[in-house]
């Protein structure tokens, strides 16, 4: 039977504990040290200092061990992204170049600009989210 | 020491991010799409994922403004940065929505995606190139 909340599908219980987890190295970056979780930014100032081992430089690497360590013990998640090509393409484009636009993206204003009550963040949230939702759901509808 | 210590927090916070986007489920872009799209066969889960990172990095960022009142740094010494800006610009509105619009015609955005891409996921890695070349052009056009 067809119900508006895909029930089959929802996970709260590895929602909440992964999103924790999230939250946890937010919060692992300000009090260690004094720095913003927001990826697009620690990717794109990562790339501009480069061969230096900079923070964010760390940062990635420690997100690299995550994924091997997980695939290696856990096993990394199988699903497929049965998408045509110029569709990837066009949305890589839009996230790089919309994040470096908007200055941040989901983890950066998503998760950290809400935890401190930005409103420049929340406004950021509510626009990403509804083009995410519009665009979602349009393409539900193709 | 200094540097050490830097670098030591910055890849256990890697790492825990990077688990907790597994465990999350976001490195599927089926699964965000499902979130995104809310009005047919609605999967909420991450909306549950953005709920328990937020519950969990706002009393860390309480407390690290508190030690900025009383002029404390951070562990590792240096100074805590916290952004400045607050001017809801043009800048942050249209970025915002391309990067939306971005997200939710494939349900990849950064973290999840560089994470996929490690995994070996070559739609991932295509995507992330995508990326790149958008940073670069944001890099060649629009004046900070």
């Amino acid at each position: 039977m067809d119900t508006w909340i895909d029930f089959a599908n929802f996970t709260p219980g590895s929602a909440l504990l992964g999103g924790a987890l999230i939250g946890l190295a937010a919060a692992i970056l300000i009090i260690g040290i004094g720095r913003i979780l927001g990826i697009s930014g620690i990717t794109s100032n990562m790339l501009k200092q480069l061969p230096k081992l900079s923070w964010q430089l760390a940062f990635i690497l420690g997100m690299a061990l995550a994924t091997w360590g997980y695939s290696l013990i856990v096993g990394f998640p199988e699903f497929t992204i049965d998408q045509p090509v110029w569709r990837i393409i066009l949305a890589g484009l839009l996230v790089g170049f919309g994040t470096r636009l908007g200055s941040g993206c989901t983890s950066g204003h998503g998760v950290c600009g809400i935890s401190r009550l930005s409103t420049r963040s929340m406004a950021a949230t509510v626009t990403f989210m509804i083009g995410g939702v519009a665009t979602a759901s349009l393409f539900a509808l193709l | 020491m200094n540097q050490t210590m830097t670098l030591i927090i910055s890849i256990i916070g890697g790492i825990v991010f990077g688990i907790g986007l597994i465990i999350a489920q976001m490195v599927d872009p089926n699964k965000v799409v499902a979130f995104l799209r809310v009005f047919d066969r609605w999967d909420p889960s991450l909306g549950l994922v953005m709920g328990a990172a937020i519950a969990v990095a706002m009393p860390a960022f309480f407390y690290v403004k508190h030690r900025i009142r009383n002029n404390q740094a951070a562990i590792n010494g240096d100074d805590i940065e916290l952004p400045t800006a607050s001017q809801i610009t043009p800048k942050l509105i249209i970025g915002s929505m391309l990067f939306g619009i971005g997200w939710g015609m494939l349900g990849f955005c950064p973290a999840p995606a560089l994470v996929t891409a490690l995994a070996g996921y070559s739609e991932a890695i295509l995507f992330l190139a995508a990326m790149l070349v958008g940073y670069w052009v944001h890099a060649k056009t629009v004046k900070s």
